[in-house]
């Protein structure tokens, strides 16, 4: 992500000054047994958005400098830490060639991206000190907004305009366009409400599993507090649940990236004939029945 | 009815419904995946994807419900304005009672 350097800088301020106003950030537990604070803030009170955004800016940060070190000497035959690099980059883009088609490598940074991002933000939330980004809805709401428009700047890019407008009188496969335009009044409005409507669920399944996670967590280390003073008091109720939150972590990060691809491949379907050779690959996790 | 006996009720009952339906779905997700690995071992973790696909999906919608959940149930009243509600009201019948 090299639009990053330029700006770390300037998107660095509201890091300092969230440092400054609420102090060192100790993590739930610790802020359980502190009552008093500068801003009286309790455990299972959300964290403000400008701490949120200085978690989202350390990911990031973090992420363009893994990248760096997995760069940093190129092998033939890369051996360990670049390995893995390699390794990661390989599984993300088989992964998205696969869903979308011959087409995609051309989407396999923003998918990567997309898929590493949330994946650690939602990570980031389990480790002790530090927040998600992802369990505030403005944050999967951005992330939301960013795949709808790339999504339909690439099915305008592949189709033209009006193989876009197309689109909306039916599945694609001919069905209402331009045989039946009639069709048009009954079926345009869903799919156009269906395509507004792909930026708010992905937004809405993002956070409200994050969200539930950390209230989960939140509700269960509260009850380990009132064992506190007793002999059972050092079991740790929420363990199994952050074992579970890895578990969720993962899969959301997952689908996200999978119905960016999907979303995609829709759009991009009916592209030129150099674009898509053959729908072999993709054809277990097509939506349309494959006609062609 | 009473409102907040309504709203209550809609908050106890709208997530159990929708963990219920969601269980129903993800059952029928999950035998539909284990039939087909028992037919085909060789294709396991490509069904095993769209099995955890497709719970992802289904669960979703169980999360709408929960969202749901956390907006109505910042509308329920506090429990001690209601039992004071309740102190006027059974101090308003009594003497209505009584005469």
């Amino acid at each position: 992500m090299p639009e990053l350097r330029g700006h770390v800088p300037a998107r660095l301020q509201p890091f300092r000054i969230a440092q400054a106003e609420h102090g060192a950030p100790g993590g739930n537990m610790r802020r359980f047994a502190q009552q008093e604070e500068k801003e009286e803030r309790h455990a299972g009170e959300v964290p403000p958005a400008p701490l949120l955004f200085a978690n989202a800016v350390f990911t990031a940060v973090f992420m363009v400098i893994l990248g760096a070190a997995f760069t940093r000497k190129l092998h033939d035959v890369p051996k360990g830490f670049s390995n893995f690099g390699e390794w990661l980059a390989e599984q993300l883009r088989d992964f998205t060639v696969n869903t979308i088609g011959p087409g995609g490598e051309r989407h396999v940074p923003l998918v990567g991206t997309i898929f590493l991002f949330i994946l650690l933000m939602n990570l980031a939330g389990l480790i002790p000190g530090f927040h998600s980004p992802t369990s505030n809805i403005s944050f999967t709401l951005a992330l939301g907004v960013v795949v709808f428009i790339y999504v339909q700047y690439w099915g305008i890019r592949a189709q033209g305009i009006g193989g876009y407008l197309r689109h909306f009188m039916g599945p694609s496969l001919g069905v209402g366009g331009g045989k039946f335009p009639e069709l048009f009044w009954l079926i345009g409005p869903i799919e156009m409400i269906s395509e507004i409507i792909k930026p708010f669920t992905l937004a809405v399944r993002l956070f409200g599993n994050i969200f539930g996670e950390d209230v989960i967590l939140i509700v269960l280390a509260g009850l380990a507090g009132t064992l506190a003073g007793s002999a059972a008091g050092w079991i740790p109720l929420q363990l199994p649940i952050l074992f579970l939150a890895l578990l969720t972590s993962l899969v959301q990060a997952l689908v996200f990236s999978i119905l960016t691809c999907i979303y995609l491949s829709l759009m991009t379907q009916h592209g030129h004939g150099d674009d898509h050779a053959d729908h072999g690959d993709a054809g277990e996790v097509h939506a349309h029945p494959v006609a062609h | 009815m009473n409102y907040f006996m309504a709203l209550a009720l809609a908050v106890g009952f709208g997530v159990p419904v929708a963990v219920l339906s969601a269980a129903l779905g993800q059952g029928k997700a999950a035998s539909a995946a284990l039939e087909g690995m028992a037919r085909q071992p060789e294709l396991v973790s490509q069904l095993q994807t769209v099995m955890i696909l497709a719970f992802a999906f289904i669960e979703s919608l169980v999360i709408f419900a929960l969202l749901v959940f956390f907006l109505l149930s910042g509308k329920l009243p506090d429990t001690a304005k209601v039992m004071e509600l309740e102190q006027q009201k059974v101090s308003a019948a009594a003497p209505r009672a009584g005469g």
